[in-house]
């Protein structure tokens, strides 16, 4: 027993000291993206509310040969507004976003100038809203999950710097369908305001689980790898939700333009 | 491979730049007054909590406005009919907001005015006066009794500040809590003032909310109980709470659960209601609304809240004579007594 242990340490070692040789670059990515986004909650208007947001994105990426992993978290915030009929309402929009992706080459679909990845990933947002004119619903809260198919389609361009050294750059189009779509969305009476309940006056006491909806999100990006082997990121990206609830559905779309850098920390 | 991917780009930015366009539900923004009617008096219909309570009929009441209108209405009009509409509701937690108006039903204006402060201060507590955030209080001039005035629920309730006042007052035979033409506001404030008032845990009152499209469709009653705080109480003593038709939606609500307190009076006139939730929403025009939502009731299950909370002492101003405030002379005697 013990020498099986110890066998399987010494392979662990051995394997661990392997990657470690081979290491493959690891990022850190920040970025910040400007965009426009709008979204309609059926419950308290009929009325699409549009702005500007900007959003702050940190991220860890690690593109292996045969197969990349992406964890990132993404803080949006932006004023929409709506005028119809010289009403002027606005809502301030604030937007926390968790998401996972693993991707997987497929060998069949790619060749040395197109890699065709394939994978699944959970995304789960929190958006949290403020319009004072809907008065005692002016609070608008909703969490929104899905589980994602996603497609990465990217083409290697190579770049000949000073003769000597080969960059290469990337074209990618990544696309992430919701498969399995949560929704937390409030109750029939969609009162936001605190429940009398219990001893405590309480938020979101009639709250409820949804499995309906749709995501979508799709980016297109080009990395320009550096000299120092960190990379210069530009991506636009688009990204609707629909979140039908129990009730009354919620709908949000956004486009922005990303740039980021990507700090190899390996 | 190269012209494939450039067409796989372009097709991908077109679509997704008016991707939004098929793939979020169509808005339905429109002036037309057809439409703003029929989704007002449908959001009502789905969701208001006391037509049977207020013996409305919904329906005829439909058919009565919906007459009123025709293609080419002024906004102004419109307003009138869909502000008028509501008005049949008889509730103050509902109004229509337009950029040139806001409809209000205005219970406390049916209402006699039983408040004067000015009389308070030159007769009763003088230059005692303290004014500590939404509380002015003082010492009832002849008498060891306290009296504390609290405006507005929408003035948040500091702990600290009602520490001081009931250390202030911890010594009197009695305090006079003044919530006479306080129209409400968070009532958050509820259980942070009467969880001084008590040294048990008691049920006060109970609601339920709307959840579903039949007129009677509710959920379960939710219990609400005031717990005791662990700062400065007044406990053991009479406490006497002033109420009138200006009192409204959280006033109602402390008074309701004041019933349930045996050491709180209740002294004045009816409260003016608002015993429901209110919720909010926006029509298609952009002009935006709300209504109640929710019913409360009592210990014993019985929905009158909303129409206004009784005293256990009716008693009037006399305006003819301003240098006395009736009811505060009656809580005087109310609590000397005791």
């Amino acid at each position: 027993m013990r020498s099986l242990f110890l066998k399987i340490t010494l392979a662990v070692a051995l394997l661990t000291r392997a990657t470690v040789s081979y290491s493959q670059p690891a990022y850190i990515e920040l970025g910040v993206a400007p965009g426009y986004s709008l979204f309609k909650d059926n419950a308290t208007s009929p009325l699409f509310y549009k702005g500007n947001t900007l959003s702050i994105t940190g991220a860890w990426l690690l593109p292996k040969k045969n197969n990349e992993k992406l964890a990132s978290i993404n803080y949006t915030f932006g004023k929409h507004s709506n005028s119809y009929n010289n009403t002027n309402n606005s809502a301030r929009f604030y937007n926390l976003e968790f998401s996972y992706l693993q991707l997987y080459l497929i060998n069949k679909l790619s060749s040395k100038k197109l890699k065709v990845k394939i994978g699944a990933g959970v995304i789960s947002t929190l958006n949290i809203r403020e319009n004072k004119a809907l008065m005692n619903n002016s609070l608008g809260i909703e969490s929104i999950s899905n589980i994602l198919f996603s497609t990465k389609v990217s083409k290697p361009i190579f770049m000949i710097k000073h003769k000597k050294s080969t960059l290469v750059d990337e074209l990618s189009l990544i696309l992430n369908v919701g498969i399995i779509n949560m929704n937390y969305r409030p109750g029939y009476a969609y009162n936001y305001m605190p429940s009398i309940k219990d001893s405590h006056v309480k938020n979101m006491t009639d709250y409820h689980f949804s499995l309906n909806g749709f995501r979508l999100n799709s980016t297109i990006q080009y990395f320009k790898q550096l000299q120092n082997k960190n990379i210069l990121g530009f991506s636009y990206n688009f990204s609707a939700y629909n979140a039908p609830g129990k009730y009354e559905p919620f709908s949000y779309s956004r486009h922005c333009i990303k740039l980021s850098f990507l700090l190899n920390y390996k | 491979m190269k012209k494939r991917l450039i067409y796989l780009l372009i097709i991908q930015i077109i679509s997704l730049t008016s991707c939004h366009k098929w793939l979020l539900d169509n808005e339905v923004a429109s002036k037309d007054p057809f439409i703003n009617f029929h989704y007002l008096w449908n959001e009502v219909d789905k969701k208001y909590a006391y037509f049977e309570l207020k013996q409305v009929n919904w329906d005829s009441i439909k058919i009565a406005y919906h007459s009123k209108l025709y293609y080419g209405i002024s906004e102004d009009t419109l307003f009138t009919i869909l502000g008028n509409m509501l008005n049949q509701l008889r509730d103050d937690h509902t109004n229509l907001i337009s950029p040139f108006n806001t409809s209000r039903y205005n219970v406390f204006v049916q209402g006699d005015d039983n408040f004067e402060y000015k009389t308070i201060q030159q007769h009763y507590i003088r230059e005692s006066e303290y004014t500590i955030g939404g509380f002015k209080h003082g010492f009832i001039n002849g008498y060891n009794i306290g009296y504390i005035r609290y405006g507005s629920f929408a003035i948040s309730v500091n702990n600290s500040d009602l520490d001081f006042i009931l250390e202030r007052y911890k010594n009197t035979k009695g305090i006079i809590i003044d919530l006479r033409e306080n129209s409400g506001g968070n009532f958050v404030n509820i259980p942070k003032i009467l969880s001084r008032l008590t040294d048990k845990k008691i049920l006060v009152m109970y609601n339920r909310t709307r959840n579903g499209t039949g007129r009677e469709d509710f959920g379960p009653y939710e219990p609400f109980y005031i717990s005791p705080s662990n700062r400065t109480k007044y406990v053991n003593k009479p406490v006497i709470v002033l109420i009138d038709r200006g009192s409204y939606s959280a006033t109602t609500f402390f008074a309701l659960a004041s019933k349930a307190m045996s050491n709180i009076t209740l002294v004045g006139d009816k409260t003016g209601g608002g015993g429901g939730l209110p919720n909010g929403g926006q029509l298609p025009n952009g002009w935006t609304y709300r209504f109640s939502i929710t019913q409360s009731y009592d210990l014993n299950k019985i929905n009158y809240a909303e129409d206004g909370v009784e005293p256990d002492y009716y008693v009037h101003l006399d305006w003819d004579n301003r240098s006395q405030d009736q009811i505060v002379d009656f809580s005087i005697n109310h609590i000397l007594k005791k």
